[in-house]
């Protein structure tokens, strides 16, 4: 596989990691690929008459001695593929693409518990449900989906930028600027629901940074529910909360 | 960044570190678990010419022998780590109650007691339970030893009355009294950043009044600070709901914290005032 590096291709849509494209699009080129390489490997064994020909020695035979190879093999093991899924068409001609070959899917649900007095948001429970296809590493797909959370829940309840009248930056430092650390990162309950894709090489669809969208929007709309309130804003840090809860006087 | 260049000496006993630090003047200073003297040498807030390393200095032992306890005092040395009193059944239960809120499990290893009360950041939680406990700060310098107590020691932000050249070689803090029950309540932002406000309380529960009700705060003033009008208003008083609801309501009015980015001052008032309501439920209920 090949580094994409603006530096020796141009910039294309698969240059850089969007619309979760690694599962759904650039796996179909490897598997491609890899399927071509297995058809040299059968041809060279075939060739040399035995089937169980070690890969070490198919792949010395395919370096060292191009002669023996089959007629019409190009000496070495590599192949070069190109896959599309048919739901990805070019940009149009105003530049416009639509760069998603599959869409995943997710279900957020969360109890929270707010304190009144204080203001504090406490996650009770976070269960948080994906449809990505089939998963090909159940394991990464686990760590993007706890990633994803800790952003998210980031974005619910910790961070933000606060800029003074002059517009000076008041929170460039990780003092003020409230990154949280796992301590403050609640647990997390992940299932998995696979329904394949029918347009993706593998089945796959994305799952990567899912949470970072949607753990925000599920624990507002909690706290929302709790405090009785429609208007709340990210992110609910105990001092904002606690003005959601006592403007107009204490509730 | 990197610190300044400084010269450094590891001293091996009290008296080579009160030598030094005389001869170093202002612009020495002691150095022992580091965890806020290193961030401000790093960042150039401080530029010390001299270095005194206290870790060797024979200053990391806790002296609660049977002599000391007559008295009813546990004798902390002041380089002994926060740590390390976490899980000693010495510790008095309020300071225990407070540790686990001083920064971090990993900064609690080499941060020490003697150094958290020598820097006197108003936000610090074991210069508020020395305060509220009524412990003292053990002192030596050129003029020989000093036991100072609290509300004489803190000034203001990192502002204490040590004088020039004097160390603080230890902390005493009493022995929890009988019927005493105690609570410490803090709330920050992240787990182990600086509260926003914290309360220490400890009272005695005697034929099922409050006796000898102590109330002090910290973050939300300059120092450990005592809530005399609160204090007295739950002495001698049976604690309910009612009541600690009430005490928490002067307490509220008794701070004039400045707000910030994070939090308004009319925020932290009522933040102190249930602090301290919950700290006083808590304590009472410990000493039934």
């Amino acid at each position: 596989m090949a580094e994409m590096d603006t530096a020796s291709v141009p910039w294309t849509v698969a240059s850089g990691n969007y619309s979760s494209r690694f599962s759904g699009v650039a796996v179909g080129a490897v598997q491609a690929a890899a399927l071509k390489l297995r058809a040299k490997i059968d041809a060279i064994r075939a060739h040399a008459g035995d089937e169980g020909l070690s890969l070490r020695r198919v792949a010395g035979m395919a370096h060292w001695n191009p002669e023996g190879l089959p007629a019409g093999e190009v000496p070495g093991l590599a192949a070069v593929a190109f896959w599309a899924p048919p739901t990805l068409d070019p940009p149009d001609t105003d530049d416009r693409v639509a760069s998603s070959a599959a869409h995943g899917f997710i279900v957020d649900i969360c109890a929270v518990e707010v304190d009144r007095e204080t203001g504090r948001v406490s996650v009770l429970d976070y269960i948080t449900v994906h449809d990505a296809g089939r998963l090909l590493n159940p394991l990464l797909a686990d760590g993007q989906v706890l990633g994803g959370f800790a952003h998210g829940v980031a974005a619910a309840l910790y961070e933000r930028h606060v800029y003074d009248e002059e517009g000076n930056l008041m929170t460039a430092s990780l003092v003020d600027y409230l990154a949280p650390t796992a301590p403050d990162i609640p647990a997390l309950r992940i299932g998995h629901i696979s329904s394949t894709s029918p347009v993706t090489a593998l089945g796959a669809k994305g799952i990567g940074e899912g949470n970072t969208m949607s753990a925000p929007v599920c624990i507002a709309n909690a706290v929302a529910d709790a405090i009785g309130r429609d208007d709340v804003e990210l992110p609910l840090t105990p001092p904002r909360v606690w003005e959601l809860l006592h403007d107009g006087g204490p509730a | 960044m990197k610190p300044p260049a400084f010269d450094y000496i590891a001293a091996h006993s009290l008296e080579e570190a009160l030598a030094a630090l005389q001869e170093g003047g202002d612009d020495a200073k002691p150095i022992a678990g580091g965890q806020s003297l290193v961030p401000a040498l790093n960042m150039r807030l401080v530029r010390p010419t001299l270095l005194v390393d206290l870790n060797r200095a024979g200053l990391d032992t806790i002296e609660a022998n049977s002599a000391i306890e007559e008295t009813g005092v546990i004798r902390i040395g002041a380089t002994v780590r926060q740590a390390a009193l976490e899980h000693d059944p010495r510790t008095h239960p309020l300071l225990r109650e407070a540790l686990p809120h001083v920064g971090h499990f990993v900064t609690r290893n080499r941060g020490t007691v003697g150094g958290s009360v020598a820097h006197a950041d108003g936000a610090a939680e074991i210069p508020l339970c020395l305060a509220a406990l009524g412990g003292t700060v053990v002192v030596e310098g050129p003029r020989g030893r000093r036991e100072i107590a609290p509300a004489d020691f803190f000034v203001t932000h990192y502002l204490t009355t040590l004088a020039p050249g004097e160390l603080v070689v230890a902390t005493t803090w009493p022995s929890p009294a009988p019927d005493e029950g105690v609570a410490f309540e803090e709330l920050s932002l992240r787990a182990g950043d600086y509260g926003l406000a914290m309360v220490a309380v400890a009272l005695r529960r005697v034929e099922d009044v409050a006796r000898d009700v102590r109330v002090w705060v910290g973050a939300v003033t300059d120092r450990p600070t005592a809530l005399a009008d609160v204090e007295h208003a739950v002495e001698g008083v049976s604690l309910t709901g009612a009541s600690a609801h009430e005490a928490g309501l002067l307490a509220a009015a008794a701070v004039d914290p400045p707000g910030s980015i994070h939090a308004s001052g009319a925020y932290l008032r009522h933040l102190t005032g249930t602090l301290v309501e919950r700290a006083l439920l808590r304590a009472w209920e410990q000493a039934a």
